[in-house]
Order: structure tokens, then C-alpha cells, then sequence
């Protein structure tokens, strides 16, 4: 598979809806899911093929390979990705990958945020709370600044730059509409909305808003969807409103590249740090032998959709694990996991209906597993990095990362 | 079938269009609360002064629902969206007419306006940009208008009448610009009357905001030379004739 990066400048405020209206308010999302992108890009085929009422699913075509198929490409949500140093935009290519903070870390209730952003620091709390919990101690953490309660931190997306994180969030505003009576030019009953939207930033000014995705693609189609996108970089309009000045974008398509992971590292240097972690708590409440065991974790980047015995369910079990990588192995283990869940419904435009109202897991989730055969699981590991876990992953739902660097991060050192 | 490389954009025209503001223009912001006045401006993310495109796109679609009617069309009731959709089951006479009649929306009849402005069943086909004051806001002062009513039995200010209305600057010359997007129509074999009526319906626009009858947003557009084909005034033409 291909991964097609995609950069995504909004021109004019994007009103990506959380919920439906059926009050006066109408939410926004503080990202763009992959299903808003993935949408915009097959309407836009559809329109200027020509077939936008025919039956697709029997062709054996370019559309068919993209959205129908059994291996449909995967547009994964478009997180924020503007970030500003002391007055100063960081290049987009300079900075790292956008991701989502996991459910573990903690971080001062007053003086939330990272240390380079006047916060108290934010630190990781896996796997303290492992060997805490192994050792038979409750892990009750506080602020390493000034022994303040802690709380979950309010926001999720992060990058790292220069080796320090930084939080990457947007800026939202109320729009008030009302729409006006034609015989008596006063206000019309009834067709007052607010609707809130993300800010935008217009062209040529030295503030843009960037939002930052990916598209996962067959090898042999990324040349054509990416030369597709970027002949028609402003034509697409992304979520609701869009015929009345919203949702203009422009999309910057990169060149291919192949989307590979290298897991074993990442595991490696876990794995290393796990029994640093736990030696040290050996040395202050007497050692206890580590089973020969190899760890790793599932960090959600995205919100997921799982089912378990045609039950919705927000954790994954071993079984669901040993399922979704095609690898069998009886000394698998859920150690951990640590998810909260949301429900999602959204609009499909083609059918012209309401999607299902989804419970989901909330991205940010961690699961932590151990095995004793660690070798079955890296080749499959890097494969669920690239396709997600659970239903809908063409839509940018259950991206997952395996054993996010943020778990290293501790208390001592908040970041 | 569909193949990507095959495909061939479709060049939407891209109009733009320039209000030029002859006196102080006051588009109200619902809800806003950060100046000192009653009413303030609406501006964007970067404080530009802007006129919304939805404002633009609702006042657009009522003179051209005027023209059109003026022209002998039957025209759906908008902004209300229970009359705007015409099922074929019940349609008034006016409507049951084969100009009405879209491809693939086999129950419904959308009148010339909704064809191109869009109702709760039928998408608009014209997309519009918000118009945005090309002047830096660094250079705009806030300008505030006070306002009272005055009371008609004694000629003195009525007690907590007074007012402040947020304007753009007097007499400025703002320039308003942004641009219109006109989708191909959805009904290829006739004549594509959209550019046309729009074109008569911005010229009926003769002031925008809030106060027009007290002499705020009056403006002068700077459009660009369209023209029309004898077919389109001959099919507009056509309105009375059922």
C-alpha cells in the first residue's frame, strides 16, 4: 500500500457537524474525519464521471477499486497541524506526525498542558501503573511541579519538534443565522440557527490553518488519485453549508510513498524501558521476578467501531486482537486497557439518508497486551498500523498505532 | 466505468464579483458580544470585515425569485422549506409543467430558482464565497453610530432608545470582493439561464446589511461583461406560457 499524504488549507470556515441539528446549535468536530474527505473525493468522481445515479458495485473499475471493493483505500482523519513558536509558523514538513494523546497521561488539573506551553507538564501513567499494580501498590500520582491534584488532559492532539511536544488544537466560533420573511422583510419564525464552525484562514495570509492527512491507497492507483487531487486542489468543499461560503478548502496531495512500519523497534525500546521501570520499583519495594514476557500496546489514533459476538464492545480482547492480525497465538494477554466511548452518526450524501447512529471507542484508547512469541506479531503489528482495527477503516475509523512513544515519557520528566 | 485518468475537470466558471460600498455598511453578528455596541460588525477569522455569502445568496435568490415571477414563472415559497418542495402528486397548475421537471428527482417539481439555488430536496448548483473587505482591518477603525428614537408626542429622546450600531468607515469605498462558483446545469438539453438571471438579479441589489432604509450599505457592483445568448431570453421569455 501507498500512503498519500494530504495537507488540507481551510480558505473559509468549515462546518464539520458533530450532530445533526435538531436543536438550534449545530457542534463542530475539532478535526475533519476521514469519511468528510473520503466523501468530497467521491463526489467529486462521481460528478464529473457522470454517474452519479447509476449502480457502481458491479463495475470492475477505478471507483469500484477505491470505495466498493473488498481492500477500499483508507482516508484517515485530517488532524490540526498549525503550529506556532514564540510568534513564528514551524514549516509543515519539519514538524512530526500529528497524533493523539493516549487515555494514560495525566497532567496538572490547574496547569494543564505540555512544559513548552506554560503547562505543568504532561506525563504517561501506563506503565507506572503496571508495575504498581504487579507489585500490589495503589499508583496515585500528583503534580511533579507543585504535588497538585492531577486530572486526563483536555486536549488530544500533539506533535513532537526539536525533541519537545507541542499541542496542536483549533479555534471555533459561532455563526448566527436567521433566515428573513419575504413579505414582511423581518426575521422568518423559526429559521434562526447558530451554526459553529472552524476557523479559517484566507489566502495569502501569513496565519493559515493546515490540517494534516493521509490516504492509504492500492499501489497501482495512488499515482492517479493523487495527480486527480491535485489537478482539482480547490474544487473540493468540505462538510455541511457548502453553498453558502463553507467548507472551501485547498488540498496539497504529496508525492506516494510507501506506507511501512517498522514495529520491532518501537516494541524493542518499550520492552527495554518496561524493565528499567520495574527494577526501579524493585528497588523500593523489593523485587519481584518479570515473566519472560514481551509487551506492546494499541494506541487509537482515531475513534474505533468494535463488535465482539455481534455485541458492541470498547475493548479489545484477545480473541478480537488474534482476529484482526491473522495471527494465532494462545499466550496472548490483555493486561490493560484503558478506553471511553461516544456515539457517531454523520450524513451519507449519496444515499441521501442519515448514517447509523455507532457507538464508538473514543480515540486516545490503550491497550496493552503481552505475549511470550513476540516474533508471530511484528510483521502483523505493522500491517494493522497501516489497514486499523475494527469496522469501518476505509472511513478513517480504528487508526491505531503500536506502543506509542508518549508511554515513555514519566512522571520525573513530564514533557 | 469510471477511470481516474479519464476523467477530465470540469471547469466551473469562476465569477468574481466586487461590491464597492458607498456609504458604511452594517452587517449585524448575531450573538457577538465584543465590542461596546448593541449591534457589531461581522467580520472572519483574521478580522477582515465580510459581507456572509449566506446573506448574499439569500438576497440573490429573492430578486431573482422576483425577476423570474415577473416573467410569468411559478415560483416556490422560499425560505420556508415545507413550501418550497413541490411534490408531483399535489402541485399547484403553475408548476405541473416540463421545465420543472429535474433527472432523477421523479416526485418532486423545482421551479427555475431552486434549480439553481437549491431547496430541502434538489442541491444548489452555485456556490458563493463570503465577500471580503480587501483593505487591512489594522487600517479600519472601529467606527460606532449611536442612534435614538425619538419620541413623536414630545420631540425628546425616548427613554432607553438609545443605540450603537458597529459600522465600517463612512464613505470609504470599501471593496467587497469574492466570487460565485455556477455548477453545470442539471438539465443539460435546455438553456443555461443561471448566469443571466444572476447577472439581472445583482443589479437589483442595490444595498446590503442592516439600517438600508437609514441609509447604510448602499453599494455599486463591479461585475464583470457576460454575454447572453437570444436562446436564454427566449426560453426566460417563455414564463406565461404553459
Amino acid at each position: 500500500m501507498k500512503r498519500i499524504e494530504l495537507e488540507i488549507k481551510a480558505l473559509s470556515p468549515l462546518a464539520i457537524a458533530r450532530q445533526k441539528p435538531g436543536g438550534s446549535v449545530s457542534e463542530v468536530e475539532n478535526y475533519i474525519p476521514g469519511s468528510v474527505i473520503r466523501g468530497a473525493i467521491a463526489a467529486q468522481i462521481l460528478k464529473e464521471s457522470g454517474h452519479q445515479s447509476t449502480n457502481l458495485a458491479e463495475n470492475d473499475d477505478d471507483f469500484q477499486a477505491l470505495f466498493l471493493g473488498d481492500e477500499p483505500a483508507i482516508f484517515q482523519n485530517a488532524y490540526p497541524a498549525t503550529l506556532e513558536i514564540k510568534g513564528k509558523l514551524v514549516p509543515i514538513e519539519r514538524m512530526g506526525e500529528i497524533m493523539v494523546l493516549p487515555a494514560t497521561t495525566l497532567s496538572s488539573k490547574t496547569d494543564s498542558g505540555f512544559t513548552t506551553q506554560q503547562g505543568h507538564g504532561v506525563f504517561d501513567t501506563l506503565i507506572d501503573r503496571l508495575c504498581a499494580e504487579s507489585y500490589g501498590y495503589p499508583y496515585d500520582p500528583n503534580c511533579p511541579v507543585d504535588g497538585g491534584r492531577v486530572d486526563t488532559v483536555d486536549f488530544s492532539f500533539y506533535s513532537k519538534f526539536n525533541d519537545k511536544y507541542y499541542k496542536h488544537s483549533v479555534n471555533k466560533r459561532l455563526l448566527t443565522r436567521v433566515g428573513i420573511n419575504r413579505r414582511r422583510a423581518t426575521a422568518e419564525e423559526q429559521i434562526l440557527y447558530s451554526i459553529e464552525v472552524l476557523n479559517e484562514s484566507q489566502q495569502q495570509k501569513e496565519k493559515p490553518v493546515i490540517y494534516k492527512s493521509s490516504i492509504l491507497v492500492a499501489d497501482n492507483l495512488a499515482d492517479s488519485l493523487r495527480d486527480f487531487i491535485d489537478v482539482r486542489r480547490q474544487d473540493f468543499r468540505l462538510g455541511g453549508s457548502t453553498s453558502r461560503g463553507l467548507g472551501k478548502v485547498e488540498i496539497d496531495a504529496k508525492i506516494p510513498v510507501d506506507a511501512k512500519s517498522n514495529i520491532e523497534d518501537k516494541v524493542t525500546k518499550f520492552n527495554k524501558e518496561i524493565r528499567k521501570r520495574w527494577d526501579e520499583w524493585g528497588d523500593v519495594f523489593g523485587k519481584i521476578e518479570l515473566l519472560n514476557q514481551t509487551y506492546f500496546t494499541l494506541d487509537l489514533q482515531s475513534d474505533a467501531i468494535f463488535t465482539e459476538q455481534w455485541r458492541r464492545t470498547t475493548v479489545i480482547s484477545e480473541s478480537m486482537l488474534k482476529y484482526f492480525a491473522c495471527v494465532e497465538d494462545s499466550f496472548l494477554k490483555l493486561e490493560a486497557a484503558y478506553s471511553s466511548y461516544d456515539y457517531r452518526s454523520g450524513w451519507n450524501s449519496a444515499w441521501g439518508l442519515m448514517k447509523d447512529v455507532e457507538l464508538v471507542t473514543n480515540k486516545g484508547g490503550v491497550y496493552l497486551f503481552s505475549t511470550t512469541q513476540p516474533d508471530k506479531w511484528f510483521e502483523a503489528l505493522g500491517n494493522l498500523e497501516v489497514r486499523g482495527v475494527g469496522d469501518r477503516t476505509c472511513e478513517g475509523f480504528g487508526q491505531v498505532q503500536i506502543c506509542n512513544e508518549f508511554h515513555l515519557v514519566f512522571r520525573e520528566e513530564p514533557a | 466505468m469510471i477511470w481516474l485518468q479519464e476523467l477530465s475537470r470540469v471547469e466551473t466558471p469562476l465569477i468574481t464579483i466586487t461590491a464597492v460600498i458607498d456609504t458604511a455598511l452594517c452587517v449585524g453578528a448575531g450573538g457577538s458580544s465584543a465590542s461596546l455596541a448593541d449591534k457589531s460588525i461581522v467580520r472572519n477569522a483574521e478580522r477582515n470585515l465580510l459581507i456572509p455569502a449566506s446573506q448574499l445568496k439569500g438576497r440573490l435568490r429573492h430578486e431573482c425569485e422576483k425577476i423570474a415571477r415577473g416573467l410569468g414563472w411559478a415560483i416556490s415559497e422560499s425560505p420556508s422549506a415545507e413550501k418550497m418542495v413541490i411534490r408531483r402528486g399535489n402541485a399547484p397548475v403553475g408548476f405541473q409543467r416540463s421545465e420543472y421537471e429535474v433527472p432523477g428527482y421523479g416526485e418532486t417539481y423545482h421551479c427555475l430558482i431552486s434549480q439553481i439555488f437549491g431547496d430541502p430536496v434538489l442541491p444548489s448548483r452555485v456556490m458563493f464565497d463570503d465577500l471580503i473587505c480587501t483593505e487591512d482591518p489594522e487600517n479600519l477603525p472601529e467606527v460606532l453610530r449611536p442612534g435614538v428614537t425619538i419620541n413623536r408626542r414630545r420631540r425628546t429622546a425616548e427613554e432607553k432608545k438609545l443605540y450603537f450600531l458597529e459600522t465600517s468607515p463612512v464613505n470609504a469605498k470599501l471593496r467587497f470582493t469574492g466570487e460565485i462558483h455556477i455548477q453545470p446545469s442539471f438539465t443539460l438539453d435546455r438553456p443555461d439561464y443561471a448566469k443571466a438571471i444572476i447577472w439581472a438579479g445583482l443589479h437589483h441589489i442595490n444595498a446590503l446589511g442592516g439600517s438600508k432604509s437609514a441609509g447604510l450599505g448602499w453599494l455599486n457592483w463591479e461585475l464583470p461583461e457576460i454575454k447572453v445568448d437570444e436562446d436564454i431570453w427566449q426560453f426566460l421569455a417563455k414564463g406565461g406560457v404553459n
